[in-house]
């Protein structure tokens, strides 16, 4: 008899299985059918993929990881991962669900805006969930986007309405218990023409057991609008992090995402912003400092389909340890994309002999009347700042953790919540100070 | 100056026809059509070679036929089919020529219309050529004089021949046969090419200079060429191509290796005109060419300076492996597309000795429908102490239906290396034309002297005399607008 042999994705889709989702609308149970679909002709990213030329995740596919709903989850626990001093619409999830417990919910507060979790959005406001989810994310060919397009069980709903300001911040925490976790969180923010949101999303996990977050955040940003999304990346040593952020901006409207890699195994973002409207501006930001052996790709995607708009991004990496940073950009300008500014930063310190860096700023132009320019630098603190600090009587390490403050501080100082920055700030001078 | 006429000089500019397009009539000795084991034993009974070469070619040939067309350049082309190619044509021997009277007066005429420096008088000028015309050499100056320094500057297969051990030793040891697709092909069914060997301590007196033509229909290109500079050698080479106007597409593979040795340096210039295809793309040369030099030495230095204006479809990335300390590679690129032509070209460093430098200046610029990418990786190895890198690629875009690519690889693994990179792509200041029009000075003749602003401190690294064809070759590729 022959026997039957499965592949590592089979068995790591099997694994998936056994969520009830039938209780949804059609209409989101279709999204995830084609997903499923998908996944069967797609397999674990290697680095023969372009895209994935510095990370290879099959090693991901031979975990046992299976998703998981937490219990017993400790109040004190919880609030060990708010961020001080944030006063801020709080929704929290664990291993991807929802916590109503421990989240301030604010559905249609004075009819202005609803912030909630989106299996209850899925239900409540249909109408405003059913033209957006997943809109962006039918991409055929990622893997992972599929997989939590397939498996995810809740996330952050947040929706302003037109003319509409969120009076605070909303924070989105994602925490990670248990042994071989699999979470899969999923958020959708809309800001209607003319709105104004701020949202925090923070990665956690409550101990040190090894998990797997496969996140999607989706953005649609209409006419006018302006959305700021600071996302911060604080998991265990063991955790494997591969995020998807999508954003759709349309006529006059502001978007800008700051991203902090902190901490975990593995970390890869990739954010695709679709400037789909003249007068846009998207923003896009990482502040990175790393030890230990994390390995962070963060790949960004910009596309210019219109005229007149405008795309920044800094990324600012210090590499300690044996960790190694990854920036791949692209900017991609249409045909029609006339009057288009667009500018790449991606600036790298090497700390040790074992770090690494990898840089790929690419640069696809189609139309001539542009101004685009990207730049990559990889190298040490200046030596003689570090020399002017010294002869001022500030010592070594001191003078160092100065001139990180300066590098790093370009992009923080994007961070607008000050609570916020502050947090982000101390992870980036905890992991640099555990070795220097 | 109004919209029309503006449009009128752009239409002007990306339209131009090839200017060398012309055929010579000489009866070629052909290979039969297509590619098996036979045609390369065919090639190599043909050229009389060792059985040792033999036997590396058909070892490539092998790996070759395993190997699949790569397909991760930004170009788009109907894919050559390899069995309809002619891999062997020579200019049919007549004699062993002792001066120039006695070759072929069509050959001569041919490169008169080219302003080859051929004849005696252009000899004065100090510049030894030996001509590769249809894949075989067919004359050699300076030889005498070379000779006496010791300097070897002869066709690939006269070196086959005379210095078997030094060919032996080099050939494939920068390249592999199995490097990639092109380069297996090539030394499968390489045909000639030029060898060069400066032997120690020698300064070579004057640039060596080699004319590449294709001229029969349907035959491959396939050359081969070898740069040996030993310890404290130091040349300065140069390569120039045009080709006459053809109807179908024609490939060229070439391989070029160069291997400095302590203290040597080897400067690496080539002016690229191969025939472009006409206005709608159709003809036209498919160059896929590997080159790749390797500091093997202490304090080597390989220096490629290329301008870019012909080809149909051009894939071309002349690298540097920078193994000794200190050594240096440098790399300056013009590359004009225009019309339906499509280049992706760039350049390797690849930093294993400590103290390493190298520069790479780009320089890209597209007009008409054409497509231009810059695609290079600086790779600084773990072992590459106090390396150092600067990488500039800027894109000038003309008119509203080309492209301008940039994917530039950089992979660092030493904390004491320094690596910059930028690049901007942006069209042509208006307010730079604006300046130059309030001056009296017409917008054609503006766009050129920007032009010829924009790829200065490229073309000031080329030899004098190249500098002035290779401004000439990119007056005519945009002409209308340019000069």
């Amino acid at each position: 008899m022959a026997t039957l042999t499965i592949s590592d994705k089979e068995r790591f889709l099997i694994n998936q299985e056994g969520q009830d989702f039938s209780h949804e609308a059609k209409t989101f149970i279709k999204i995830r059918e084609l997903a499923l679909k998908n996944l069967k002709d797609l397999d674990f990213p290697t680095n023969k993929l372009e895209d994935w030329k510095y990370t290879n995740l099959r090693g991901i596919s031979k975990i046992e990881f299976r998703p998981q709903s937490a219990i017993n989850i400790i109040a004190a626990k919880v609030k060990a991962h708010k961020i001080p001093n944030l006063d801020a619409y709080t929704l929290v999830f664990v291993n991807g669900f929802f916590s109503a417990e421990f989240s301030d919910t604010a559905e249609e507060k004075d009819g202005n805006f609803v912030v909630t979790n989106l299996n209850t959005a899925k239900k409540k406001f249909i109408k405003f969930v059913e033209p957006y989810l997943g809109f962006q994310t039918r991409a055929k060919d990622q893997f992972f986007v599929n997989l939590n397009a397939a498996f995810s069980q809740d996330g952050a709903f947040v929706y302003v309405k037109a003319h509409q300001k969120l009076d605070k911040p909303v924070h989105i925490i994602n925490l990670v218990d248990g042994d071989l976790v699999a979470a899969y969180p999923r958020n959708l923010i809309i800001a209607d023409k003319l709105a104004e949101a701020q949202v925090v999303v923070s990665y956690e996990t409550i101990d040190t057991a090894s998990a797997l977050s496969n996140v999607i955040n989706e953005v649609f940003v209409a006419e006018g609008a302006h959305v700021q999304m600071d996302k911060i990346q604080n998991e265990n040593g063991n955790t494997y992090h591969i995020g998807a952020d999508y954003a759709v901006q349309h006529k006059d409207s502001t978007f800008t995402i700051n991203t902090i890699p902190a901490n975990g195994k593995l970390i890869r973002n990739n954010l695709s912003i679709l400037l789909d409207g003249t007068g846009c501006t998207a923003n896009l930001n990482g502040a990175i400092c790393l030890n230990g052996d994390i390995h962070v790709d963060n790949q960004t995607y910009v596309d210019h389909a219109q005229p007149n708009c405008d795309s920044n991004e800094l990324y600012k990496a210090v590499v300690n340890d044996q960790a190694a940073s990854i920036f791949n950009g692209k900017i991609y300008v249409n045909k029609i994309a006339q009057q288009t500014n667009a500018f790449q930063s991606n600036a790298n310190i090497l700390m040790s002999d074992d770090a690494k860096a990898n840089s790929k700023p690419q640069l696809e132009i189609y139309a001539d009347d542009v101004k685009c320019s990207h730049g990559c630098t990889i190298g040490q603190f200046d030596d003689e700042a570090l020399f002017y600090l010294r002869t001022r009587g500030i010592k070594e390490s001191t003078a160092k953790k100065v001139l990180l403050e300066a590098f790093i501080g370009e992009v923080l100082d994007n961070i607008k919540i000050e609570a916020v920055r502050d947090y982000a700030s101390a992870l980036i001078a905890k992991n640099f100070n555990s070795k220097n | 100056m109004s919209m029309s006429d503006e449009d009128k000089i752009i239409e002007e500019a990306t339209t131009g026809d090839y200017k060398y397009g012309f055929v010579t009539d000489i009866e070629s000795d052909l290979a039969k059509v297509g590619l098996t084991e036979d045609t390369v034993r065919f090639i190599s009974a043909k050229k009389d070679e060792p059985e040792w070469l033999l036997d590396w070619r058909l070892k490539a040939f092998r790996m070759w036929e395993k190997m699949e067309e790569p397909d991760w350049a930004h170009v788009s082309y109907p894919k050559p089919n390899f069995q309809d190619i002619i891999y062997y044509a020579a200019p049919k021997p007549k004699k062993e020529y002792e001066s120039l009277d006695q070759v072929d007066p069509e050959i001569l005429k041919t490169f008169e219309k080219l302003g080859v420096p051929i004849n005696e008088q252009k000899a004065l000028s100090g510049v030894a050529v030996d001509i590769v015309m249809d894949s075989v050499s067919v004359a050699t100056t300076f030889k005498d004089k070379l000779g006496k320094l010791g300097i070897i500057f002869c066709s690939f297969s006269e070196a086959v021949k005379n210095h078997p051990e030094l060919v032996r030793e080099y050939v494939g040891s920068v390249v592999p046969q199995t490097d990639n697709f092109y380069s297996a092909l090539n030394s499968a069914v390489f045909s000639d090419g030029s060898f060069c060997y400066i032997p120690k301590g020698v300064r070579c007196p004057m640039e060596l200079s080699t004319y590449f033509r294709i001229n029969e229909a349907n035959t491959g290109q396939f050359e081969r060429t070898l740069i040996i500079a030993d310890e404290g050698a130091y040349v300065s080479y140069l390569e120039g191509c045009t080709a006459p106007q053809r109807d179908e597409n024609q490939l060229h593979a070439a391989v070029v290796e160069i291997v400095a040795k302590k203290d040597a340096e080897v400067k690496y210039s080539t002016v690229q005109n191969w025939y472009p295809g006409d206005k709608k793309g159709r003809g036209g040369i498919f160059n896929f060419v590997t080159k790749r030099g390797i500091c093997a030495g202490d304090n080597s230095k390989i220096s490629w300076t290329q301008v870019e204006t012909g080809s149909a479809v051009t894939w071309k990335y002349p690298s540097c492996i920078l193994k000794g300390d200190n050594s240096v590679g440098e790399f300056f690129s013009v590359a004009v597309t225009n019309n339906m032509q499509q280049a992706d070209t760039g350049t390797k460093m690849i930093h294993l000795g400590k103290n390493t430098k190298s520069t790479i200046v780009s320089k890209g610029i597209s007009a008409g429908k054409s497509q231009n990418s810059y695609r290079g990786l600086v790779k600084i190895a773990k072992g590459a102490d106090g390396a150092r890198n600067f990488s500039q690629c800027d894109s000038l875009l003309i008119g509203a239906k080309c492209g301008a690519h940039t994917f530039p690889y950089i992979e660092c693994q030493n904390k004491s290396a320094k690596v910059e990179h930028e690049a901007t792509t942006s069209k042509i200041g208006e307010d730079q034309l604006f300046y130059c029009n309030q001056r009296g000075i017409k917008t054609d003749k503006a766009i050129g002297l920007i032009v010829n602003g924009f790829c200065k401190n490229v073309m000031d690294n080329l030899p004098m005399e190249f500098a002035i064809e290779a401004k000439k070759l990119l007056e005519i590729s945009l002409e209308g607008s340019v000069g």
